[in-house]
Formats: C-alpha cells, structure tokens, sequence
C-alpha cells in the first residue's frame, strides 16, 4: 500500500494488483499509459473529444436513471460495461462519478495500459482482457453498456450487438457512439485527423467499416434494441472544442439503444 | 493499513489570504474537497482594528462575490464606486467615468481589508468541505503520477490532486517548484492610508497622474476615503518619517481642499511598487492564482481584481472536470485554466506597466500627448465604454461566476 494514493470519493484498489506483475512489463505498460493520457500526445483527438462525449454519457445515464447530474457521485450503484475501454479514457471519468466500471478489451497491451493507469490514478476499475461475446456467455449483466468508438472496429455486428443485448440488464441503456460514412467524414478522419494531422495512429480507422446512422439503428433492431435518440457530434477547427448537436449526424454521432420490451 | 493513507482532498490551497480564501468557499459551495492552509494562525490574525487598507472591487468581481453568497457579509461595510476622475496632475482636462456611461450600477466597490478578511473567513467556518490547517505550512511536496502528497510543518501529511499555491507576491511554493518570475521595478513607493474628509465625496474615485507618481482617492464609507500615493524612494522615505501634523500638510498639497478639511486615520503602509509575472502558471498537479502568479502596479486598483479573475476561472474549470469525472490535477485540467487567464493577465500587467511609465514623467510632448488622449477618450464614446468595461472586469470571455451565475 506504500505508493497508492487514496482520493477523495472513491477508495484505493489493493486488492486486483496481482502479486506476480513483472516490474519491467509495469514499467512498460506504465509508459503506455503515459502516452495514452498525454493530452498533447497522438490521442489527442479522443482528449478533444472526451469532455462531450463524457458529459453526454453523464446526462444520458442521469436522464435514464432518474438521478442529478451535478451532484458528486451521481452514477453511484450503477453497474456499467466499458466494451472497448482502450486505455480507460471513459472508464476513469465514470468511475469518479461513481460507477463501478469493468472496462474490456480484446487488446491485452489496452488493458494493462488501462490497469496501469488506474493504479497510479488510485481508481478501482476492473479492468478485463475479454470480447463482449466471453463476458455475455459468462453470464454477467450490466446496468448499462458504454459502447464509444467500437463498433467501427467490429468485424462480427451482429453477434456483437446480440452478446450486448443479453449483457444489458432489462431497465438498462447502451450508449454508441461512432463515425458516419459520408464524404465529410472521410475527409476529417481519415485524410484530415489521421494522415495530415497524424492526430490518430494510422489505420486506427477503416472508413469502408464506418456505419451510417440508418445501418447502425437497423443493426440494433435486428439485435432488439430500440434506438429513440440519436445525436451529433460536431468539431470546431478554430476553437478545438467539440460540442453535440440535434441535427448534424455527418461525422460523429451517438446513439442511446434500450432494450426492446418483450412483446 | 489505514494509518499509512494521508488524508486525501481534491484541492490542497495553500496561503489563506483573500485569494485564498475566496477560491476555498467557491470551491466548496461546488462539491469539491478543501484543504486550506495558512501560515499564520487566521483567527489570531483578524482584527476589528481599522488598519488603513481597503481593496477595490470592480463590477463583474463583485458580481462573482454576490454569486458566491459573500457580498452578504460585505455590503454593509462597502462604499460603491459611481464615478471615476482621472486627471493629469491638477490639469482641468480629466477623463471622467460614471455609473451612466454604461447603465450596470456602480463602477466598483471598496471594501476594508479587516471587513473582507473577516467576512471570508466566516465563510469558510461554515463551509463543511473545507478542512482549515492553521497555523502550519508546507515543509515537502511528492507527486506520484496520480497525486501529489504534501508534508506540513507540523508532521501532518496530506494528499490532494491538486496543490494550489494562493500565497501572494513571494509565494514559497512556487520557488519550490522551480517556477521563476521576472520583475520590474518602478523606482517607486506606494504610501497607503486612509483619509477622513469633511464634505460627502459622493462616491467619486480620482485618480491623478504626476510626474512624480500616481495619487488615487478611493471613497469609503462615512466621509473617508483610502489613499494611494506614489513617490519615488527618497521622498516617499521623508514622507513616512513626517509626524502626523507635518504628514497631514504634505498630503493636502497633494489632496487640495475639495473635501473640505482633510487629515490621516490609523497606520500609514509604505509598499516598494513592482509588477512581476510568473514564467508559468502551472507545474505537475500544481498551479499559481492571484498575487503568486503574477503581481501589478496598483495603479488602477486592478491587483485583486485579477485575483478574482483568476478565482472564477479556476473554479470552473475545476467544478467542470469534477462533474465530468476529470483528474483535477492533469495537465489537460490545468491547461484550460492557464490559457483562459494567461492573455488576460499579461494584458493587464503590461497596460498597467505602460500607463504608469507613460504618465510618470514630465517630457512636455508626452505630457500633451496624455493630457490630449484622456480628453479625446473621454469624447468618444465607444472608447471609452471598452476602457470602462476592462475596468469594472467585463471584456473578454467570462467565466460563469463573473456574470454573476453558478458555475
């Protein structure tokens, strides 16, 4: 316990530290961790994009679960699945609200990026290198889903949706977001944010894979959820700042999915 | 196991001063977790007194104060400000400011320091989020990646996020972080007291540009009024040294007799007039407000006016990342905060700079120069609406407490 930190609101982990961590993959992943946090670093753009997707994703779970978004600790008690956490941009923000965050990711080097961080940070996440397939056979279920920039990477929709649908618990809500394939959004994110900007490593998105909002919300029927409100996100080149928006869907947009009652 | 966690909070603010303390109640009004340490012990330190000292509180400040439910405890002992004079030695051209050149009430507010001191510490008494460590300093600082432990004086040992440093001009912290400054010197000394008067001065401010130095009239309440007046070192040092007779006469060449019979209440301050700014703002979890971060010529009574800039502007920025679940700490926290004050501040620091050099000499072509430019300021309307908004703190992008809303 002699490094950890306690910080205000939430208690420290101990307990998920496994005694047989090599120091020199800490280290490692550690480093990692460093360049997945660096605001300035080559995930600047999720930086950018991080307080408005996080303060949809705050209001949205308020709204849902009838709670105060400016209280402390407004998601306390809830339940929620980060699938694709990457380095634990979203996980972190919500678990200091208050939720208890299990962060997965098929990447084992995200998710020990992830741990890494969390570590330092002093923040109890569980973080596991596992698909939403593996989690949903497992039987777990979650209050809500956060399903942020993933799905564009999903090879298999359909039985990732499926998988999502049985992690879901009934009262629940999923959050999506992604990226449009439309010709402006080819140009800001592949030509514009990925190769002249080298904001985004390179290949971190296929724009062939980019779904638009009619085939994402026909997806998620196919896999009963009900898609009710849809968002855009939209980015100010001059001020850096990205702020929602209720009708420009061309690049990035998110979408809250409840499960479809049983008929 | 337990014992060996420090004490966590998510703001660690060291210096309780006026910055100090008004940036802890904003803070904690918000949610977030204080720990406030001073130096000198506060309560000890808080005097009924009447010490000489008042501060001006301009429009979109005092705006902020309202907000955070402070001017409660203030207003009684305020003067407003509703109109200001500024005139190039005794020349009849001045520049003349008042409450109905903009239609947003009083120009400013002057305050006592006894009065703002108690006020604010009243205030952070009944604030349960803020833990008052006084009095007691900060010997050593730690930062790991995620939070940054501190080592007080007296043995205790605290964490936070975030470890602020509101301990004015000479700010300990701020040396201890390698953080330099750059100073300037005006070769001048700011004689500080306060006046009492015979006739009303209806809440009018003067200030008057000489070659030797600037000479400010700021009303206070019951026919006083609180003097700031530069002279070089030498003369400013006889000065001091007069008896209150011989002092009172000097201060009527300076005064003249407008009030009718005028003569000097309580302690006379001798303060060496600098400006100084910070090389940075910020360091690992670490960051500079008010007088720590940078330091202006009191010239147009701006010093803690920027204070409170700086107060509303950290506050949001903090209450914001606390509500988005944000690392206080992180440098892309304390990013937003630097950049939405560093112009301002630097802006200011240097009009000041230039305002004073510019009116501290008696070359006649500038002494023209100026004497024409108040004039010409004040015929143009428009400009001297944007002088009057930079003044009562109104110009730029605001933060939500300078317009008198919660963040």
């Amino acid at each position: 316990m002699t490094e950890k930190q306690k910080k205000t609101d939430f208690e420290p982990n101990s307990e998920n530290i496994s005694a047989s961590v090599d120091p020199g993959e800490v280290a490692h992943f550690s480093a990692m961790a460093a360049t997945w946090w660096d605001p300035n670093g080559p995930f600047k753009p999720l930086h950018k994009l991080n307080p408005t997707r996080i303060a949809y994703a705050r209001n949205a779970l308020c709204r849902h679960f009838g709670r105060d978004p400016q209280i402390n600790l407004p998601l306390k008690g809830l339940r929620i699945l980060d699938i694709g956490c990457g380095g634990g941009l979203l996980s972190e923000p919500m678990c200091r609200l208050g939720a208890t965050i299990i962060g997965a990711d098929a990447s084992e080097k995200n998710i020990k990026t992830a741990q890494a961080h969390a570590t330092e940070m002093g923040l109890d996440i569980n973080y596991q290198n596992i698909t939403a397939e593996a989690l949903a056979e497992a039987g777990e279920t979650f209050d809500a889903i956060l399903n942020m920039e993933v799905i564009e990477h999903v090879a298999d929709i359909p039985s990732f949706l499926n998988a999502c649908h049985s992690l879901l618990k009934d009262e629940g809500c999923m959050l999506l977001s992604t990226l449009n394939r439309t010709a402006k959004s080819w140009a800001m994110a592949i030509a514009g944010a990925e190769y002249i900007m080298r904001w985004l490593p390179k290949g971190t998105h296929d724009w062939h894979k980019f779904l638009k909002p009619s085939e994402l919300a026909r997806a998620l029927r196919n896999s009963r959820f009900d898609t009710n409100h849809i968002k855009g996100m939209v980015y100010h080149p001059l001020s850096g700042q990205w702020s929602l928006d209720d009708k420009d869907f061309t690049v990035n947009y998110l979408i809250l999915a409840q499960k479809t009652p049983n008929a | 196991m337990k014992k060996n966690i420090p004490e966590a909070y998510d703001v660690i603010i060291s210096g309780g001063g006026v910055v100090g303390m008004t940036l802890a109640v904003g803070l904690a009004q918000n949610g977030l977790n204080v720990a406030l340490i001073e130096y000198n012990d506060i309560a000890a330190s808080l005097s009924d007194e009447f010490d000489g000292r008042s501060y001006a509180i301009s429009y979109a400040p005092y705006l902020m104060m309202q907000a955070l439910g402070l001017w409660d405890k203030l207003a009684k002992d305020a003067q407003p400000i509703n109109e200001i004079h500024i005139t190039d030695g005794h020349s009849p051209l001045f520049l003349h400011f008042d409450e109905n050149d903009l239609g947003e009430g009083p120009l400013g507010q002057m305050v006592e320091v006894r009065h703002l001191r108690q006020g604010l510490f009243a205030a952070v008494q009944e604030q349960k989020n803020i833990t008052l460590i006084t009095p007691d300093h900060i010997i050593d600082v730690k930062n790991s990646p995620g939070s940054c432990a501190v080592t007080l004086n007296s043995g205790r040992k605290i964490s936070c996020a975030l470890l602020i440093s509101a301990e004015g001009r000479k700010s300990p912290l701020r040396e201890m972080m390698g953080i330099n400054i750059k100073i300037w010197d005006y070769k001048q000394i700011g004689i500080v007291t306060t006046v009492e008067h015979e006739i009303d001065h209806g809440g009018t401010a003067y200030e008057r540009f000489y070659p030797s130095g600037p000479f400010a009239i700021l009303p206070l309440k019951n026919n006083r009024a609180s003097i700031v007046w530069c002279e070089p070192p030498e003369r400013a040092k006889t000065i001091m040294g007069l008896s209150d007779a011989a002092f009172d006469a000097e201060l009527r060449k300076k005064f003249g007799d407008f009030l009718g019979e005028v003569k000097h209440l309580g302690q006379r301050w001798a303060y060496p007039l600098t400006a100084q700014l910070a090389d940075d703002y910020t360091a690992a979890r670490f960051c500079l407000i008010g007088d720590a971060a940078h330091g202006i010529h009191p010239i147009a009574g701006q010093g803690f006016n920027l204070g409170l800039r700086d107060i509303a502007v950290l506050i949001e920025t903090l209450v914001d990342a606390k509500r988005l679940g944000g690392d206080l700490g992180s440098e892309f926290t304390l990013e937003r905060y630097v950049r939405w004050r560093r112009t301002d501040n630097n802006i200011l620091a240097l009009g000041m700079d230039g305002l004073t050099r510019f009116f501290s000499n008696d070359i006649t072509p500038i002494r023209l120069a100026r004497q024409i430019g108040l004039g010409i300021v004040g015929e143009i309307p428009p400009l001297k609406r944007l002088f009057m908004r930079h003044a009562r703190g109104t110009v730029g992008k605001l933060p939500k407490l300078l317009k008198g809303d919660k963040p």
